[in-house]
């Protein structure tokens, strides 16, 4: 094993059999199957993983998982480049590349570390105190300090991979699948409930995998072993590993992302790289276990010091040695069984000292025999450079340093400074915390309604106790989902009793001491930091995170949270509880943003929408256009022709031969039921009841605030049978508020109402020679003007297939609304292509529907944005006088009537410049600020039949301005254009086209 | 009045290519995917009350009133239930027009009302074990819980669909037509992971 | 994503449901037996408290019925849903 000397020969989860090469900063070295980077780093000796983020000082590993502040690479390269992985938590695979961040040009020798000289010129809040000024710079600066600040660079290729969402429901969700965790999941499966187990590492156990306890007189790993096999079996239990609970959202829904692919060389181009699961459960059991704390003390932050836990984590889990000589600085017991752990593998264990005067339990000081023990004690400082070298001691007496410095040589110092509970998830679920002077630690306070808390979680740090509550949790969970639950037999579990932990936030100042002491390591926020910002005012927990940075970053103070607010509150002369933690939010840890989008991204954002004629436009070159989810014709440009040219041949060809557009978008809602009629006079401003079988209608839909909502056409099929269109962009709009009347306002009216845009296809045939084109098709109804007039409405075929036949116009030009059946669409539109032919039939998009209408003056939802009353479109003479419909009594107010409503005009290009449309209606572009603004462009065109630059608008006082210049002043794209003021009908004001 | 239907061209015409993809290329296949066509459907509307119920009852030759979130299959018609009073009927062998009469007769003179919808949705059909789990990537409801003759108006991804499950191991599920062939292409980028097939005839 | 008990379709997600707004205020049965003032505050003023609320939900994914939601805002505890007067041959 040469090549990995820290590695021991046996022990451990590691397959030797299975060797992996991967590299990192270009150096090849070799692991395990089994390994994390981080282990396999330690493996071969590798101390020095990363530069911190501000002073740019020499990092290690500091934890085994989730928790590590420091050892962030990148993996990766091109778009597949991911920034800030925890190598704790990367698993290794042959192959794989990392890389060190934040160090320039290399990680033993970074230029950035000249900040760690300037330090003292660089206090919490230093940014926000030296970048003020100029305010114009703040651009400047910004760019060079995120150059220098950030934790790697984010790949700027589209991800590589594919990722996807999964929903899943169950009785009982258990977080965490350490002791507390399995024993819930076992009581609650056993009940017949359906259990869904959610864990993190890639095995269960949590830290009874790196425990010397028995449970059943029995290796700890055994139980665990046979639990999982338990719960493998069943087939009401569903186990997911690698994966991450990271969200708890409302009424027990909890989102986790799974680790698919993370651990493969090369992913299945089949399988997601990560699977976002939102997981919706009767009732939830948060075993999310603890997090060790360290101790703060002198240059806390160098390679070689990390938490006791890990420590163990690496000897028991991986067989690795993380030094060859350590000391370890503690206030609780915990950390002594990491003395037995280091020495199973190899490492000498030099010194335990514990703050506490009294020593540890009596089982603890069991593990400390051979070691020196240095009760009452403190380590004040690390030292060494880029690799820890020893620790200074002092004693500790009445708060104050004693006695004289002693100096223990060690190459790693394994801290423990107690346990926080894992309360994110919790926190985040609406829970409140609670502080624990005992275990000087946050614990949950009453769990939600369907939550229970178990394990460490819930401050309970004995396994006897984590197995009790997690069997009585499961039980409980189980039966509360309607399962009869019994308490499994608790197994025997020989425990001695723990002394308690003494709280030590910090050792004694020393006399000019001048070594920086981390809080959060990843952040470089010391102790002088916290007690800065409180010096300077910062009073409020979430004031002096958002100030010194402490608990930010991909880390959210996992380790360091406590200790901050602990210093802070002694700064403050408060206490812990008073002072209180920051607000937990998701994601507990960083997700791939690609999780969360999963399949909803690039071309898949939103689902398309496409006609029954989609395909045809598409063999006939159409342009597209996206309308709303729809994706519509816009034009059918010919070989080499200009848009601007397209657009006018395929208008002008409507004017003067014969045109087809598809308008299958529209939307389109059937109404049934003895009181239809009555129904739309309450929902349209207009009269309805009048309205015969065969005859179609204009209709003006108003908001309860008297604005024009929609507008369309609705025509009485049967006796008790009306179609009603509308536009396309309020389709759904419509149909809900619609719903909305005939539910909850007038529901003693029979109305039924079905949303059929999707049955009915519909295309526009207009110009002088339509009917000529209709005629030559259609079976079964007369088409001649005197048995169709204008507003009529006949059924028949063509060609077979049923057809509804409208006549009615946009284009103000001859013209019907043929509407069939979906799947008959486009065979309806052939056709009335080849009936066409002799008339020169052409389809146009549109685009050129567009300029029909403007030159028309019809509204569309350019001119019906919501602020507009019918009299200022023109349409007053609609409104039913003295009846209720929706939005008449609203039409009363002072400000929907009389002077300075802006009314619907037509405006023309004096001298052939385009009217931009947007632009400000103003008498003198040239005066200077503040201008008068008389109205604005709403919709504007080319018009072929005017052979003029042409626009819609609304404008002030519209009678007075009639016939007058005025300009349509665009100061965003510098344009100014000069209009004449005219009728808003541009191409035959008496209609007669249409009626013709 | 033409004798017959002409041939109608589905959302899906021409963009469904027969085969295996995905996982395994799809030779022992999660789902096998297939578009229904030609069907006739039609949703009814008011049938809630006592006398819609015994008129659905009678002529569909139901043992008992069509119940909510179940499907009921009678004389070559099936309802799905959508709603309070509400269903929607599908005939296999009638043509739409055909369905139309039939309900309209049958609910003549209760509140109830029909209107067609044959060429409004699209009918994708699935097969195979791996159904629920293709269900459960888009659809925030409990896919293992839903039981044979189950019936439930939902969304799956950003479609608005209705989900029959006709048997334990089948699944239809209907989606507004203009929304077709989205739905389709979103479903073979879901079920890759399972492996599937596409056939261009439902078993069914 | 809070879970809505549909009086209907049973528990589903709110990504089912569209939000409708105020449901304490009522349409006035004639709008011209009021006046003006009271008509529109029935348009445009609602409250806005902290607590249990009664709010429109519209189950557009579902089975396109409005129904009355009693929501606490705080919480965003579900307590009470309850559908609209059955319209005509509505029925179950």
């Amino acid at each position: 094993m040469s090549d990995q000397p820290f590695r021991s020969a046996t022990g451990g989860l590691v397959d030797r059999t299975r060797p992996l090469g991967f590299r990192f900063d270009g150096r090849r070295l070799s692991g395990f199957a089994g390994d994390s980077l981080a282990s396999a780093l330690l493996a071969n000796g590798v101390r020095l993983v990363g530069r911190s983020f501000k002073y740019h000082r020499p990092r290690g590993v500091f934890g085994l998982g989730v928790e590590e502040p420091n050892a962030l690479v990148t993996v990766g390269s091109g778009a597949r480049r991911e920034p800030n992985v925890r190598a704790t938590q990367l698993e290794l695979y042959e192959g794989l590349v990392a890389t060190s961040q934040n160090r320039w040009p290399s990680l033993a020798l970074d230029v950035g570390a000249v900040n760690d000289l300037l330090s003292p010129l660089l206090p919490a809040g230093f940014y926000y105190k030296t970048f003020m000024w100029p305010a114009s710079w703040w651009m400047r600066y910004e760019r060079l300090i995120r150059r220098a600040a950030g934790l790697g660079r984010a790949a700027t290729e589209a991800d590589a991979d594919r990722y996807e969402k999964r929903y899943q429901h169950c009785d009982v969700l258990v977080v965490g699948a350490g002791a507390g965790g399995l024993a819930a999941a076992l009581a609650a499966s056993r009940s017949g409930a359906r259990v869904v187990v959610v864990e993190d590492a890639r095995h269960l156990g949590g830290s009874l995998l790196e425990s010397e306890a028995r449970i059943d007189g029995a290796p700890a790993l055994d139980w665990v072993k046979a639990a999982a096999a338990e719960l493998a079996a069943c087939s009401n239990v569903r186990v997911l590993t690698r994966a991450q609970a990271f969200g708890y959202y409302d009424h027990n829904l909890v989102a986790v992302a799974e680790r698919v692919a993370d651990h493969q060389p090369a992913p299945d181009p089949h399988m997601p790289r990560q699977r976002l699961w939102w997981l919706r459960a009767g009732n939830v059991v948060l075993a999310t276990g603890a997090l060790e704390r360290p101790l703060v003390f002198g240059a806390n932050d160098r390679p070689g010091v990390m938490l006791a836990s890990a420590a163990r984590g690496y000897a028991s889990r991986y067989a690795v040695r993380c030094g060859q000589r350590a000391c370890v600085f503690t206030n609780n017991d915990s950390a002594y069984a990491t003395i037995a752990a280091l020495r199973r593998v190899g490492v000498e264990v030099a010194a335990v000292v514990d703050v506490r005067a009294g020593g540890p339990g009596v089982a603890a000081a069991q593990c400390a025999t051979d070691a020196e023990r240095l009760y009452g004690c403190v380590a004040t400082r690390a030292l060494g450079g880029r690799a820890v070298s020893g620790v200074e001691i002092r004693h500790v007496e009445g708060g104050r340093l004693a006695g004289p410095k002693r100096r223990i040589d060690c190459d790693v110092v394994c801290v423990s400074g107690g346990w926080n509970p894992t309360v994110h998830l919790f926190s985040q679920s609406g829970g409140r915390l609670r502080y624990d002077e005992t275990l000087a630690a946050f614990v949950p306070g009453a769990p939600r309604p369907g939550q229970h808390v178990v394990g460490a979680c819930a401050g309970t740090f004995t396994l006897h106790g984590c197995l009790r509550e997690g069997f009585a949790a499961g039980v409980a969970a189980a039966r509360a989902g309607g399962f009869a639950g019994a308490m499994p037999r608790l197994p025997e579990v020989a425990e001695s009793a723990a002394a308690h932990i003494e709280a030590m936030w910090e050792p004694p100042p020393i006399p000019r001491g001048r070594s920086k002491r981390f809080i959060d390591l990843q952040n470089d926020v010391t102790t002088d930091d916290v007690r800065l910002a409180a010096r300077e005012g910062y009073a409020s927990v979430e004031h002096v995170k958002r100030y010194t940075t402490l608990g930010m970053g991909t880390d959210q103070g996992r380790t360091g949270n406590v200790n901050g607010l602990a210093v802070l509150a002694t700064a403050l002369g408060s206490d812990v509880a008073s002072v209180g933690t920051t607000t937990f939010r998701p994601p507990y840890a960083p997700v791939p943003l690609g999780a969360i989008a999963a399949d909803e991204v690039g071309g898949r954002v939103a689902p398309l929408r496409r006609t029954p004629l989609h395909d045809w436009h598409s063999r006939a070159g159409a342009l597209w256009v996206n309308v709303g989810l729809w994706q519509r014709a816009q034009l059918y440009p010919r070989a080499g022709e200009a848009m601007a040219d397209a657009i006018a041949r395929e208008a002008r060809h409507v004017r003067n031969q014969v045109g087809l557009v598809d308008v299958s978008t529209l939307g389109k809602i059937e109404l049934q039921g003895r009181d239809v009629a009555a129904f739309l006079e309450k929902v349209y401003c207009n009269r309805w009841r009048s309205l015969a079988v065969g005859r179609c209608r204009y209709g003006l839909m108003l908001r309860e605030d008297g604005f024009v909502f929609d507008d369309g056409t609705t025509t009485r099929v049967g006796e008790h049978e009306y179609y009603m269109t509308t536009t396309t962009a309020h389709a759904a709009a419509v149909l809900s508020h619609l719903e909305f009347y005939a539910q909850t306002v007038w529901p003693a009216l029979h109305v039924h109402l079905t949303s059929v845009t999707d049955q009915w296809g519909a295309m526009a045939l207009a110009g002088p020679s339509s009917r000529d084109v209709l005629a030559q098709v259609v079976a079964g109804c007369d088409v001649s003007a005197a048995a169709l007039p204008l507003m009529g409405f006949v059924e028949g075929h063509i060609a077979g297939m049923p057809v509804r036949l409208f006549r009615i116009s946009f284009s103000g030009e001859l013209g019907y609304e043929i509407h069939t059946p979906a799947d008959f669409t486009e065979a309806v539109w052939q056709v009335l292509l080849d009936a066409g032919r002799p008339f020169a039939i052409a389809p146009y998009g549109t685009e050129a529907m567009n300029v029909l209408r403007i030159e028309k003056g019809h509204v569309t939802g350019a001119e019906l944005d919501g602020r507009t009353t019918p009299a200022d479109i023109g349409l007053q003479r609609l409104l039913r006088q003295e009846e209720d419909f929706v939005g008449a009594r609203s039409l009363e107010r002072t400000a929907l009537n009389g002077a300075g409503r802006r009314t619907l005009v037509g405006l023309v290009s004096r001298d052939g410049a385009r009217i931009p449309r947007g632009a400000q209606l103003v008498v003198d572009p040239m005066e200077p600020p503040p201008v008068a603004m008389l109205g604005h462009v709403t919709s504007a065109c080319f018009s072929p039949e005017l052979d003029a630059e042409i626009a819609l608008a609304l404008v002030e006082d519209a009678v007075r301005w009639r016939e007058q210049v005025l300009f349509a002043a665009s100061p965003l794209t510098g344009e100014h254009v000069a209009v004449t003021v005219t009728d808003s009908v541009f191409v035959d004001p008496e209609g007669q086209r249409a009626r013709g | 009045m033409p004798a017959a239907e002409p041939p109608r061209t589905s959302a899906l015409s021409g963009h469904v290519a027969e085969g295996a993809y995905g996982t395994g290329g799809g030779a022992t296949p999660g789902v096998i995917l297939a578009e229904r066509r030609g069907a006739a459907l039609a949703q009814i509307n008011g049938a809630g009350e006592p006398a819609g119920l015994a008129a659905l009852c009678q002529t569909l030759a139901l043992p008992a009133p069509p119940a909510p979130r179940r499907a009921s299959t009678g004389n070559g018609v099936t309802l799905m239930w959508i709603g309070p009073g509400m269903w929607l009927a599908e005939a296999s062998r009638l043509e739409p027009r055909a369905l139309l009469s039939l309900l309209r007769d049958a609910l003549a003179g209760t509140a109830a009302t029909v209107t067609d919808l044959s060429h409004g949705r699209t009918c994708i059909a699935m097969t195979g074990h791996g159904i629920r789990q293709l269900l459960a990537k888009g659809c925030p409801l409990d896919a293992e819980a839903l039981t044979a003759g189950d019936c439930v108006v939902t969304r799956i991804a950003q479609f608005g669909v209705v989900v029959h499950l006709c048997a334990d191991d089948a699944m239809d599920v209907f989606v507004a037509r203009s929304f077709g062939l989205s739905f389709w292409q979103w479903l073979g980028d879901a079920a890759a992971d399972l492996g599937y097939q596409v056939r261009a005839v439902a078993a069914r | 994503m809070l879970l809505i008990e549909c009086p209907w379709c049973g528990a589903r997600p709110h990504t089912e449901f569209s939000y409708g707004g105020d449901a304490v205020v009522r349409r006035p049965p004639d709008p011209q037996a009021v006046s003006l003032d009271e008509w529109l505050d029935y348009v445009y003023l609602r409250d806005n408290p902290m607590g249990p609320h009664l709010e429109w939900w519209h189950h557009v994914y579902g089975c396109r019925r409005w129904m009355r939601m009693r929501r606490d805002t705080l919480t965003h505890d579900v307590l009470e849903v309850t559908p609209v007067d059955h319209p005509t041959g509505q029925g179950s």
